[in-house]
């Protein structure tokens, strides 16, 4: 009997979800006398109910009988731990997978069932069958002995057992399974002996980053992209980080291609939100190149948004980009440690009799790299997460701390390379968020409170600030067709500045015009949206959120509606949704790149507000392929620290570019103007546009190449002297294709390449009269998992940038660079 | 009959505790010699050290550079590969720099061990300073020195490169090889020297330019996992 199985479940995965864990092993028996010529694939579409059974089997794509009917009637039988949504059980679909292959050439047999003995045979060979590194049992594998030119052969049973009649002798017993590798072994067994056995068989394919089960569940997002599992673990360029994955999503340019600060649907980098669990991170990246300040082990999905998100998120102008931890179950242990070029980490997870707790942290060393190429500077980090997860049933408890601390040391301006380096920048943050939830039949309740300390310490200034956010939800279904959803939201945060011994420096100006910052924010919301969906086909989001900002001096309000609803117009075959959402956003002014204790900021300038509005189609073909297209236009007014780099044009004009003969040539003209006259430009409100078109066509599989192609085509512009013209970052087109492909004997394969168009520069003729080059760049990324008894070793190589492919920053200025690392990751 | 009977005696005797105990769990032998695993097509990486010896045409810059190497690709059958390099070279001498280079190499299998290849693909340099003063000019377009002399003070560009190289190779295990590799290469590097100007008519930089040919020597260590 020849059967794998596979589970897929394929689709957009929502916030909080744990999708069904199947319990046991999926096995579906081998119709009684089917003979399998050649490989085929049942697939069946399964109702997993709130109890973890099978409520109804339909099959997808079948290969006739009497295989349709064995799988149909084999995969009712299964149980799953119940997918959760929220902490409570949820009905959900899932695509099951059964792969019926040809057994091995035969050979002569002497007996093939262990129930009737031949006459001559005097000894039993008994075992059992697991794969490696993950001890499942290996089930209906055909195991066979050869002793003194006899064969014997016998399969195994359900539980991966079996017994194997056979004549005393030197067997050489040969195991053959389908998505396993040949097995062989030598046993000695004498006459009246029943030796006992058990055997590793590898597995042909095994990722220590693998999802068995990923999700979908209702279509009901409008402008989310959500990854998760490989898509966020493995891609090429990001270290294994999942929050990097966002740049190559449509929407997303940078400001340079190694820094993290999204430049996302051309608003400035500091109106995107970086969340986790819908907490604000002060800083999400490590400086420089850094990974972000959570392990990866944590994160469960990626939740991005580039524009008309819900009034569940307040306080951001651009997108939202959301890192969604995973529970921990009741009895899940996990070691996992890395350690590459740049960082060791750990991340150990175990339970507790009231819960389950989990311990990471990393240790970033890049000044080992850095040093190559820029010897008078050095980095280090460090950050910590620690978590438990408690409750019931009907309630859950999380506490979540973590936070990070990144030092960057440099040898002062006009200082010898052989002077000491001295300490630049200091940038340090915690967190500590508790969370309460109550799960009821048609309210659910959620109260949180998250407690903060940011700082960062320069040679000009030391920056610090405490903050309480306290936050609650309800979601009341009101009938099967209506949920509510309320909200509050509130947050103060006092912040201490302390001038260094020049004096405050800069920092001064870019805290507002009167240089006399107020060092308490008080925040408060409210919010309300309805969930209506009044056919299977349709669902409409209204929602309006309320905020109001105090510092003590000035007070400013703002009132959001949104609207999101999305329509199924096709559902024979493709399923093809129109949606679509319009809304109003605010924001207080915030810093164009996350510095902590620098948060809100010239608060006296009032909220930045936004107008956005969204149209697009959302096609779904088959478990694996899926298209979204979105157009849309932004209205932003007013911008404050809008992220600006390029001269005007008197700049320009006054600073001659040439060099002189033998004189070093001058400095770029970016540089020219006084430091306080530049970050006074930053405080002037601006208004912008953005418009454009996305696209996003994804392949999910767990066998085949997965991936996604991006493009987006977009324009954003700001309005100078009474015309349109170019934003600083405003790229035409940006092309991302990743994709990954698992390899035999346990490689796997990844590649990204980018293209992104030139940014706009100023020229004589005007401002953003000329673009820089176009910048392309490729990515690789091997991995190779070795399998050992009880754990997995993954051994990789991940480059950016690998054929060095120049990046034009400025006109004058062109980057060349490589970002390898090389690592190992240990799971038990 | 004797069989029979000794096989129902040691059926009855599985209730005895020692037959319920947890045997010792085995992995399997291996099932092939390494020979003839690294004979078999797929695909497989290596990651090495090499030590390069540059030489460079006409008064340009060589030197001593210190490498990683990352080649992977597919054995296609027992006669060919389909390779691809990536090499990283730091250069070690007074000015510093780094090379580098992505080849894709058809390899020819003479034996089960020694392997032949040539290939070709992009090399280039990063060399912030070659030790030269900056060039008295004034200049208000990119221009193209027509030699290497005088060289100019910097180059940073990619170009072309070709390579033959030859390997041997010490099979380990049939997961896991490695051996020494000779290769002779040939680089053509569009050298740009970065002047930190720009047209502000047209805004594109103003550099000079100067084309490089280099010759290399390179013997590595690699080793290989499939």
């Amino acid at each position: 009997m020849w059967l794998t199985s596979l589970l897929t479940i394929t689709s957009t995965a929502v916030a909080d979800f744990v999708p069904p864990q199947l319990i046991g092993t999926a096995t579906v028996a081998l119709p009684e006398g089917a003979v399998i010529a050649e490989a085929f694939e049942v697939v069946v579409r399964l109702r997993v109910n709130v109890d973890g059974a099978v409520d109804s089997v339909e099959l997808v794509r079948g290969a006739g009988a009497p295989f349709d009917e064995a799988v149909v009637h084999g995969t009712a039988n299964f149980r799953f731990e119940p997918g959760r949504y929220l902490g409570q059980p949820v009905p959900v679909d899932i695509n099951y997978t059964q792969r019926f292959s040809p057994p091995p050439p035969r050979v002569a047999v002497d007996e093939v069932s262990g129930d009737q003995p031949a006459d001559d045979r005097d000894a039993i060979l008994a075992g059992t069958l697991r794969a490696r590194g993950a001890r499942a049992p290996v089930t209906y594998a055909t195991v066979r002995a050869r002793v003194n030119g006899r064969n014997f052969e016998t399969i195994s049973d359900e539980n991966g057992a079996f017994q194997l009649p056979l004549i005393s002798g030197t067997a050489t017993v040969s195991v053959v399974a389908s998505g396993h590798r040949r097995f062989r072994q030598l046993e000695y067994l004498k006459s009246g002996e029943k030796l006992s056995v058990g055997y590793y068989l590898d597995r042909d394919s095994y990722s220590p980053y693998e999802v068995v089960v990923t999700t979908k569940v209702d279509r009901t997002e409008v402008a989310r992209t959500t990854l998760r599992g490989r898509d966020i673990s493995q891609i090429p360029g990001t270290f294994g980080d999942p929050f990097r994955v966002v740049g190559t999503l449509p929407g997303v340019s940078s400001m340079m291609s190694l820094l993290p600060f999204p430049i996302v649907r051309g608003s400035s980098s500091g109106n995107t939100g970086f969340l986790i669990d819908g907490v604000r991170v002060p800083l999400l990246f490590h400086l420089l190149a850094g990974p972000s300040v959570i392990h990866p082990e944590f994160i469960d999905a990626i939740e991005f948004s580039p524009g008309g998100f819900p009034v569940e998120y307040g306080g951001y102008t651009g997108g939202i980009v959301d890192g969604k931890t995973r529970p921990a179950r009741a009895d899940e242990r996990k070691i996992d440690v890395d350690l590459n070029l740049f960082q060791v980490g750990g991340f150990v997870r175990h339970p507790l009799p009231w819960g389950t707790a989990t311990v990471a942290g990393r240790y970033g060393f890049p000044g080992l790299l850095i040093s190559l190429a820029s010897p008078e500077v050095s980095l280090d980090y460090w950050d910590y997460q620690a978590r438990f997860d408690g409750g019931t049933g009907d309630s859950r408890l999380t506490v979540f701390i973590f936070g990070a601390n990144d030092t960057l040391d440099a040898i002062p301006p006009g200082e010898p390379d052989t002077a000491e380096k001295e300490p630049r920048l200091h940038a340090l943050f915690h967190r500590l968020d508790l969370r309460f939830q109550q799960l009821g039949k048609d309210v659910e309740s959620t109260y949180q409170l998250t407690l903060g300390y940011d700082g960062s310490l320069s040679p000009d200034v030391e920056l610090s600030s405490l903050s309480a956010t306290p936050r609650i939800r309800w979601r009341a279904r009101v009938d099967r067709t209506l949920e509510l959803r309320l909200g509050i939201d509130a947050s103060v945060r006092n912040a201490e500045l302390t001038p260094g011994p020049d004096g405050i420096g800069a920092i001064g100006l870019l805290l507002g015009a009167d240089n006399e910052p107020s060092n308490t924010l008080f925040s408060s919301g409210v919010l309300a949206e309805a969930f209506w969906r009044p056919t299977d086909d349709l669902v409409i989001r209204p929602g309006v959120r309320m905020d109001g900002y105090d510092d003590t001096k000035t007070t400013h309000g703002a009132v959001d509606p949104r609207l999101l609803a999305r329509y199924r117009i096709l559902d024979a075959g493709p399923e093809l949704w129109i949606k679509g959402s319009a809304g109003i956003f605010h924001q207080p002014p915030r810093f164009t790149i996350p510095v902590p204790g620098l948060d809100e900021l010239a608060f006296q300038k009032g909220l930045l507000e936004s107008t956005q509005a969204m149209l697009g189609l959302d096609l779904v073909l088959g478990d694996e392929w899926s298209a979204d297209l979105q157009t849309y236009f932004n209205w932003m007014d007013p911008i404050i620290y809008d992220t600006q780099v390029n001269a005007d044009v008197d700049d320009l004009l006054r600073n001659g570019p040439q060099a002189p003969p033998g004189e070093e040539p001058p400095d770029p003209p970016r540089d020219r103007r006084e430091l306080d006259d530049r970050l006074d430009e930053l405080l002037v409100p601006a208004t912008g546009r953005s418009y454009g078109f996305e696209l996003l066509v994804r392949r999910r599989s767990v066998n085949g190449v997965s991936g996604w192609l991006a493009y987006t085509l977009s324009r954003a512009e700001r309005l100078r002297d009474g015309r349109w013209q170019g934003f600083d970052f405003d790229r035409a087109h940006i092309v991302n294709v990743v994709a990954s492909v698992p390899l035999p004997r346990h490689w796997q394969l990844g590649m990204r390449a980018q293209v992104q168009t030139g940014r706009p520069i100023t020229t004589t003729s005007g401002i953003a009269q000329s673009r820089t080059s176009t910048f392309v760049r490729f990515d690789l990324r091997v991995d190779k998992t070795a399998v050992w008894n009880d754990w997995l070793l993954d051994f990789y190589v991940d480059i950016a940038n690998v054929v060095l492919g120049a990046e034009e920053l400025a006109p004058e200025q062109q980057l060349r660079y490589v970002l390898p690392t090389v690592g190992f990751r240990a799971i038990f | 009959m004797r069989g029979a009977l000794i096989l129902f005696a040691i059926l009855a005797a599985e209730v005895e505790p020692e037959a319920l105990e947890e045997p010792e769990m085995k992995t399997s032998l291996e099932l092939e010699t390494p020979e003839e695993a690294w004979r078999e097509s797929g695909f497989r990486v290596a990651l090495g050290y090499a030590f390069d010896e540059v030489f460079g045409a006409g008064g340009v810059p060589g030197g001593a550079h210190h490498s990683a190497v990352l080649r992977l690709g597919v054995r296609l059958d027992e006669q060919w590969s389909l390779l691809g390099t990536f090499r990283y070279g730091v250069r070690f001498s007074d000015f510093g720099g780094m090379r580098f280079a992505a080849t894709l190499e058809p390899t020819l299998h003479l034996t089960d061990a020694w392997t032949v290849a040539i290939g070709a693909g992009i090399g280039g340099f990063i060399i912030g300073d070659t030790g030269q003063p900056l060039p008295r000019v004034q200049i208000v377009a990119t221009y193209t020195l027509p030699t290497t002399t005088p060289l100019v003070s910097a180059c940073e560009g990619a170009g072309l490169i070709a390579v033959a190289r030859s390997e041997y190779a010490i099979f380990v295990s049939p997961l896991l090889s490695m051996g020494p590799a000779i290769q002779l290469d040939a680089q053509w590097t569009p050298c740009i020297d970065q002047l930190n100007v720009a047209d502000i008519d047209t805004g594109e930089a103003i550099n000079l330019k100067q084309y490089w040919r280099n010759y290399g020597l390179s013997v590595a260590w690699l080793f290989w996992w499939r």
